[in-house]
């Protein structure tokens, strides 16, 4: 099996695992997921469970410790976790529109589009998360990271706030399944994953794997 | 062949510092690695696994940097670390699915074998087992891949006495089929008066005694005992560690024969144990 692939399926195996944490995100994905309203709100809390689980997991065990024995250097180890978000949110926003769907085929009372417009909404903004939460929790830790990912919401939506009108209505005019912000948005959440990338990738080849 | 290799090796962390001038681990034998606790261990066995990075000098195992970008070498490393990294909370069976696909030499009927021999249940979660289960987990799974080197840092320590000899028992059974080398750093010098070829000494960061053999070490020194009187200052230069105790002095000597010809029948002179010796060189410049 290829290295990546071994990495990516460690990380499934360990979530599979956590069986407090996967039936707690599990009912709650699997109860809001079939109201089509809320399959954003579902897809978020089960990535965030998720996601930050096995990143804390991963602190709370010293499982570098494990990493570090393996025949697989620091960049595999790196790559291997984008891949594990990438996949997880790929997995959890089929099943959150798998269920969504369902429920809109029975209950007729939510379109497709929107349906679409929320699955692409849902994965923008896991992009988004994981292009935060990813690089500060594997090169500062869980604990650190969260400072930081704080400040950076904090700033985003300071920054929000001084955005000039006139920009924000140019950007309200580009279509998109009738929602005008996504295209940008999720060209944004892209970028900002490939930077996210690009700062952490260099840092976590020269963090050190101390126990303490 | 020498399967370790360090040449002038610093580390800092923090207020400790590390300073390895050389060493080198020769293929096929069994190094016990001594120190008290924070002599720097740990600190050696990470900087060698590539866990911590040098401030200075150079690593080598099976000839190739440790630092190197290719970790491909590690394959042949079976590791038994201070703290295992496992998720505590996967099962044994998941642990054991999500390390295997890396070794190309996985063995199960060796990761069998050895699990049956330490009767322990794989249904169950890490975190439900003893310290000794964990311990005898993780020497399971350092061994089902045939590694050529076995680095294990402490791995003895807080298992009782029963446990600590069958981990023993289980080493030297796969030292004799398998010829691995290996490097057991350890404080419990018992553990290493058994399976020990070759020691070394590790005092607060420094090395104070270099890859001698062990059976020669011991052969060679002996602790010598009698009254203070005896231990004149000519008897100094060939003694380490020379204390006065309520019947007398007690002393650690590097030179039996001139320490024998010096204070005659009137010393006892005992064979010392590893302890005995480590405590010496630890505790004694030559006085």
């Amino acid at each position: 099996m290829n290295v990546l692939m071994a990495l990516v399926k460690s990380d499934f195996i360990k979530l599979l695992s956590l069986r407090k944490t996967l039936l707690l995100f599990g009912t709650v994905t699997l109860a809001f997921a079939l109201l089509p309203q809320m399959l954003i709100f579902s897809f978020a809390v089960a990535l965030y469970g998720l996601l930050y689980s096995a990143l804390a997991y991963d602190d709370s065990n010293a499982a570098f410790n494990w990493y570090g024995a393996l025949p697989v250097n620091r960049r595999q180890i790196f790559q291997a976790k984008y891949l594990f978000a990438l996949a997880l949110i790929l997995l959890l926003v089929l099943v959150t529109g798998a269920l969504s769907g369902m429920s809109t085929l029975v209950t007729s009372r939510y379109s497709p589009n929107m349906l679409l417009a929320s699955m692409t909404i849902a994965v923008t903004g896991g992009i988004l998360f994981t292009a935060i939460t990813l690089p500060l929790t594997l090169c500062l830790g869980s604990a650190k990271s969260r400072i930081y990912a704080l400040l950076l919401y904090i700033g985003c939506f300071a920054a929000m706030g001084q955005a000039d009108p006139a920009w924000l209505a140019a950007i309200v005019e580009i279509p998109w399944f009738g929602f005008p912000f996504l295209p940008l948005l999720f060209a944004g959440a892209c970028l900002l994953l490939a930077l996210g990338y690009l700062w952490g990738v260099g840092r976590f080849t020269r963090k050190e794997f101390r126990t303490e | 062949m020498n399967v370790i290799e360090i040449h002038d090796l610093k580390k800092t962390l923090g207020n400790f510092h590390l300073s390895i001038p050389s060493l080198a681990v020769p293929e096929g034998y069994v190094t016990g690695f001594i120190g008290e606790n924070g002599a720097g261990k740990t600190t050696t066995i990470k900087l060698m696994m590539n866990h911590l990075f040098p401030d200075q000098g150079q690593i080598s195992l099976f000839g190739q940097n440790s630092q190197q970008k290719n970790q491909q070498f590690k394959e042949w490393i079976g590791y038994v670390g201070d703290v295992s990294g496992f998720t505590v909370q996967a099962t044994l069976l998941q642990l054991k699915e999500m390390t295997r696909p890396f070794y190309s030499k996985w063995d199960e009927a060796v990761f069998r074998r050895l699990t049956d021999r330490f009767a322990l249940d794989l249904k169950k979660p890490l975190k439900d087992m003893s310290k000794g289960q964990q311990k005898q987990f993780s020497l399971a799974m350092a061994l089902s891949h045939h590694p050529r080197l076995l680095l294990m840092d402490e791995p003895t320590t807080n298992l009782d006495p029963l446990v600590r000899q069958d981990f023993l028992d289980i080493l030297q059974n796969q030292l004799e089929q398998e010829g691995v080398t290996v490097f057991f750093s350890s404080h419990i010098t018992s553990d290493l008066d058994k399976v020990a070829d070759y020691v070394l000494f590790l005092h607060q960061g420094q090395i104070v005694l270099n890859m001698q053999p062990k059976d020669r070490l011991l052969e060679t020194h002996r602790i010598v005992k009698g009254p203070a009187a005896l231990f004149t200052p000519e008897t100094r230069p060939y003694l380490l560690d020379l204390r006065k105790t309520d019947y007398g002095c007690t002393a650690l000597t590097t030179q039996y024969a001139q320490t024998y010809a010096l204070l005659g029948q009137e010393a006892v002179y005992d064979i010392p144990t590893l302890e005995d010796v480590f405590i010496g060189y630890a505790r004694g410049e030559k006085q």
